[in-house]
Formats: structure tokens, sequence, C-alpha cells
């Protein structure tokens, strides 16, 4: 009885064995490269909000909320929306050379940030909502695979 | 720069695009109402639509040579321009309402205007429409300030197209305010030919467009000199 149950357990585990590998395979591929990394999408804008400058924010944080919802739950992309006229803002103007109200992405590992870019044609785009959409998605899908 | 037009165009429409979207409205009011006012003069509307067209080409070329030739950054020259130019932009406004509506006397001490010159200046076919597009050119607000400095200003930098790129972008920012010129230019030439009372409607004209000016510059006065919100 004893030897039918080892032989039972040993064939399980000969078969099961490499399933759960490439499992587990799998799942190290699907993590990102670095757990630590996360992706911030600032939208700077400034005390007077003209209404392009509204409709800007709007539409970057629905394409963003309807693309990543997941992202966005789980703390891999962050969502920010902040006063560059705000004196603990102000550095951003230097950091991200801004020169208007603006879109940017930026990569974090901890503390540190990795790369950014500014999305600036969400501007050109204010006229046509769904290449606006389609844009911030692409782009930060882009940032996030790279 | 290269035989390539699409950066051409490209300035031309990122103009249009500025010209067209809420940002401006209230300039693009002004300058069409002081266009408007010379529609007793069919030629008076083309040549103040085309010094303000001037006007503005110049202050972006301007802004242009400034960024290329200077130590100053982008982001500077931008927000100084978003912050300051808007600043004093309103009691100007308020100062040539009252000119237009002729409540100044446009005399300085030992140094009177004949009625031709102050016509031409009040009036201002050249000066005034030259110094109205520069002048509000400058006053950048964030779509303008987004299309220039992000779009122009590269492609200027790119193709080595200091003066010509920065010229067609402010052509492309004049184009809805040069069309009602030329508009109000032949309607006033047929409208003369029915009745001679052009001169009735210029009078009118030029009071709406001095209490539009009151208006506006209040507006800009509440919103960028004593940051209120209205």
């Amino acid at each position: 009885m004893f030897g039918l149950i080892f032989y039972v357990f040993v064939t399980v585990f000969m078969f099961a064995a490499p399933l759960s590998m490439v499992s587990f395979a799998e799942e190290i591929k699907k993590e990102p490269q670095n757990a630590k990394t996360k992706i911030i999408a600032y939208y700077f804008h400034g005390t007077y909000r003209c209404p392009s400058c509204k409709t800007i924010e709007e539409w970057s944080y629905e394409a963003i909320k309807n693309n990543f919802q997941d992202k966005l739950k789980n703390g891999r992309l962050i969502w920010k929306a902040l006063n560059i006229e705000e004196v603990q803002n102000r550095h951003f103007v230097k950091d991200y050379s801004l020169y208007t109200k603006s879109l940017i992405i930026s990569e974090m590992n901890g503390e540190k940030e990795i790369r950014w870019k500014n999305l600036d044609k969400v501007w050109q785009l204010l006229r046509n909502q769904e290449k606006f959409f389609s844009y911030v998605e692409c782009e930060i899908k882009k940032y996030m695979e790279n | 720069m290269e035989s390539n037009i699409i950066p051409l165009f490209s300035a031309i429409w990122f103009g249009i695009l500025t010209s067209v979207s809420p940002c401006p409205l209230a300039t693009n009011i002004l300058a069409t109402s002081y266009i408007g006012k010379h529609i007793d003069n069919s030629y008076g509307t083309l040549i103040a639509g085309f010094f303000y067209t001037i006007g503005r080409a110049a202050a972006y070329i301007s802004v242009s040579i400034i960024i290329i030739y200077s130590f100053l950054s982008i982001p500077e020259i931008s927000f100084f321009l978003q912050e300051h130019i808007n600043k004093i932009i309103g009691p100007m406004l308020i100062i040539t309402g009252l000119f237009i509506m002729e409540i100044i006397p446009l005399r300085m001490k030992g140094f009177n205007l004949s009625g031709e010159i102050q016509k031409r200046l009040g009036g201002g076919n050249v000066l005034g429409a030259s110094l109205m597009g520069f002048f509000f050119a400058l006053s950048f607000c964030p779509i303008s300030a987004a299309l220039f400095f992000g779009s122009v200003i590269p492609l200027a930098l790119k193709y080595e197209s200091k003066l010509l790129l920065p010229f067609l972008y402010g052509v492309g920012t004049a184009l809805p305010v040069l069309l009602f010129a030329v508009i109000i230019s032949y309607a006033s030439r047929y409208a003369g030919t029915f009745f001679n009372k052009l001169s009735v409607v210029e009078k009118w004209f030029r009071y709406i467009t001095g209490i539009l000016f009151l208006i506006i510059g209040f507006y800009f006065s509440m919103k960028y000199l004593f940051r209120l919100m209205i």
C-alpha cells in the first residue's frame, strides 16, 4: 500500500514538476524587470485653469484610467496633478524644462528618476479626443514596455 | 533650409491651431473690431489687417532670435512673457480704448498732432495695427506657448530657420483676422456703392471697438494684474 502511494506521488511529481517550472518561468517573464520601478504621470498646471488646460487634464486622466486601471490599482502607475505656482512644486519647471501646462511621464526606481518624457503633442491633438486618447495610451504603453 | 515644405505648412498649421483656440479669443475679437472700424476706407481694413499680421510675425521672430542668441532658456522666456506681458496688456488696452473713443485726446505737452496724424495713430492703420499685433502675440497663453515653444522653435532649430518658420507661424495666428479684413474690405466697397453713409458706420464701429478695448482691458487687468478669477 505504502509502495503504491509512493509510486503515485513520484509519478504525479514527475509530470507536474515541468508544468510548474514552465508556469514559474512565465511568471518571471511577465514580472517587470525591476519590480521597484513605477511610472508617474504628472499633469502640471497653474493657479488659473484655462478651458484647454482643463480639457487636457481631464482627457489625460481619462485615457490613463480607462487603459491602465490595474496598473493604477497596484501602484505601478501613479497620476499626479500639481500646481507649478506652488513653492514646493516650482523645481519641476527646471527639472522638466516646462514652458506651459504639460503632461510628463517619469519612470522612478525607488526615489531615483530613471527617465522622463514630455507628451507635448497633447496640445496639437486638443481638437481630436480619439487621437488624444490613443496618443497618451501608446506613449505610456511604450514607456512601460521599454 | 531643406526644400522640404512640410515644416513650412506645419508652422502655418500650428499658427492656425493657436488662432482658433479659445485662449486668444479676447485678443482676436479686439483685433477684428479694431480693423472693422476702418470700414469707411476699404483699403484701410486691408492695410490694418496686413500690418496686424506683420506685427504678430515680428514678435515671434524677435522671440525666436532671443532664444537662439541669448543665454536665456525657453522656460525662462516663456514664463516671463506669460506672466509679465499679460500683466501690462490690461492697462494698455484700457488706455487704448480711451484713445479710440477720443475720451483722451492724443496730445502731449509741446507736441500736438495734426488731425490727420492723430487719425492715423488713434485710428492707426499702420503703427496702431502693427503694435497691436506685436503685443498681442507677445501675450502668450498656454496654447500659444505650447505650440510656439514646443513645436515651432524645435522645428526652427532643426531646419535652421530662425526667421521663416516663426514668421509663418505668426501669419497663421493672424489668418482669421486677416480673412475678416479682406471680407470687410470687399463688403465696404459694395456697400459704398449703395449708400454713402459708411462714415456713420465707422463712428459706431469706433465706439464699439473702444468699449470692447475697455471691457477686455478690465478683464485682463483683473485676471493677470490682480489675480482675480472672473
